[in-house]
């Protein structure tokens, strides 16, 4: 019989499809990167929901003819959890390539604090009562969101709202 | 004052399940040992390439241990201090999670959520891992049910004639990839689209989380995944057949 017929024989047709599928479908070169991020993270051991990337789109904003088409280019993404929804629509700050403008909407409003996380650390923020936040001005790059919000009025009462938190994404 | 990485591991579980422990040798500075952990397991001394018992676990370079083994060594180092050693396995593991997330046909933000959980994941919860030499195994198993949780989801969440057929199907190669292939690849790659889709995703899945073969650690792993044992026989020798019939260069 053939060498295919063989334990050895299954595990090297196994070995090239496995080149076969890296090849063709290969994990994006900063996977690990932003999941260190993710993890590099205090109080990991307290609780926290974690929300979801569930959509990411890129749209024009505006209709206006423009000679620099990014700089109209406006990415929505949404994150999810349970009974929680933010979604951000993130832009260029000030037409600089390497910064970025983003504005969120929290669902259920509620006005909370939001805490970015990116290359230059920690940057607060604060959404109103509609759930509307603004991150004027973050570096490009990775960004994890905190959303530390209560969710019930016993909640409230019991002591600092436990966060939401987002996976990181690349903005 | 400097900053620390966060993620200490505060577990009870430092060192290895059935060796001596060596967390003694691990202090602050533990990186320094990489190489230096005695497995349980015999390695070559030349670094050879172990016996061709386990897929996914051999290694992709000869004289590089098998990836369930860098994955064991990293998981015990960190488990004993050794912060750098969570750098070390996020690195070596997350393309191997991707492989297998992907073939339950996630699209690729959807693919990137669920290896990021599965990380987060271990990091919480890893004590529940007893033996460092399974942690490969349970991240795949954590991955893959995971991915099969979101594209259940998924699916019952959106109509089945809008684009988001796109996402179930198999990885095409483009015109790119497909032009660096060589007559081997291409051929190999032709037989496989030539499966069901069913079959190409499930010979996904078993090619990059095949279970090492090595005796007295399969009853200690406690991880029932379900067996897919018959259909990935049929699969693999439905390929097969497709190779062989195929014969030499057409």
């Amino acid at each position: 019989m053939s060498d295919r017929t063989t334990a050895g024989g299954e595990a090297l047709l196994l070995a090239r499809l496995r080149r076969l599928w890296q090849s063709i479908d290969p994990a994006p070169d900063d996977l690990a990167d932003r999941a260190l991020f993710a993890l590099d993270l205090d109080d990991l051991d307290t609780e926290f929901e974690l929300l979801r990337l569930t959509d990411r789109g890129d749209a024009l904003a505006g209709t206006r003819a423009t000679a620099e088409p990014s700089a109209s280019m406006v990415t929505h993404i949404t994150f999810a959890g349970q009974s929680t929804t933010v979604m951000l629509a993130v832009g260029p700050a000030a037409a600089r390539p390497d910064r970025r403008r983003i504005d969120g909407w929290i669902a259920p409003a509620g006005a909370c604090r939001v805490v970015a996380h990116t290359a230059e650390g920690e940057t607060l923020s604060t959404a109103d009562e509609t759930g509307r936040f603004v991150l004027a001005d973050v570096p490009a790059g990775m960004l994890r969101l905190l959303i530390f919000l209560h969710r019930t009025a016993a909640e409230a009462a019991a002591g600092p709202p436990m966060p939401f938190v987002t996976p990181t994404v690349e903005v | 004052m400097t900053t620390l990485p966060s993620v200490l591991p505060r577990s009870s579980r430092c060192g290895w399940a059935l060796t001596a422990t060596v967390c003694g040798h691990y202090g602050e500075h533990g990186s320094h040992l990489r190489g230096v952990v005695a497995l349980r397991e015999p390695v070559s001394s030349s670094g050879a390439r172990p016996p061709m018992t386990s897929a996914a676990g051999r290694a992709a370079v000869p004289g590089q241990a098998p990836l369930w083994q860098q994955a064991a060594e990293s998981f015990a180092a960190w488990r004993c201090g050794d912060r750098d050693a969570l750098d070390r396995l996020v690195r070596a593991v997350s393309p191997v999670l991707w492989q297998v997330v992907r073939a339950y046909g996630l699209d690729r933000d959807s693919a990137d959520d669920v290896v990021q959980t599965t990380w987060l994941t271990l990091v919480r919860t890893g004590d529940a891992v007893r033996d460092e030499r399974a942690v490969l195994r349970w991240l795949t198993v954590t991955a893959r049910r995971e991915a099969w949780r979101v594209a259940e989801t998924t699916r019952r969440m959106r109509p089945s004639d809008d684009g988001s057929l796109e996402a179930a199907l198999p990885a095409h190669a483009s015109a790119e990839v497909e032009a660096v292939f060589d007559d081997e690849q291409r051929t190999l790659w032709a037989m496989v689209e030539a499966l069901s889709a069913r079959c190409q995703r499930l010979l996904r899945v078993v090619a990059f989380s095949d279970r090492p073969d090595y005796a007295g650690i399969a009853t200690s792993l406690q991880m029932p995944v379900g067996s897919i044992g018959p259909t990935r026989a049929r699969c693999l020798t439905k390929l097969r057949t497709l190779i062989e019939t195929a014969g030499g260069p057409r």
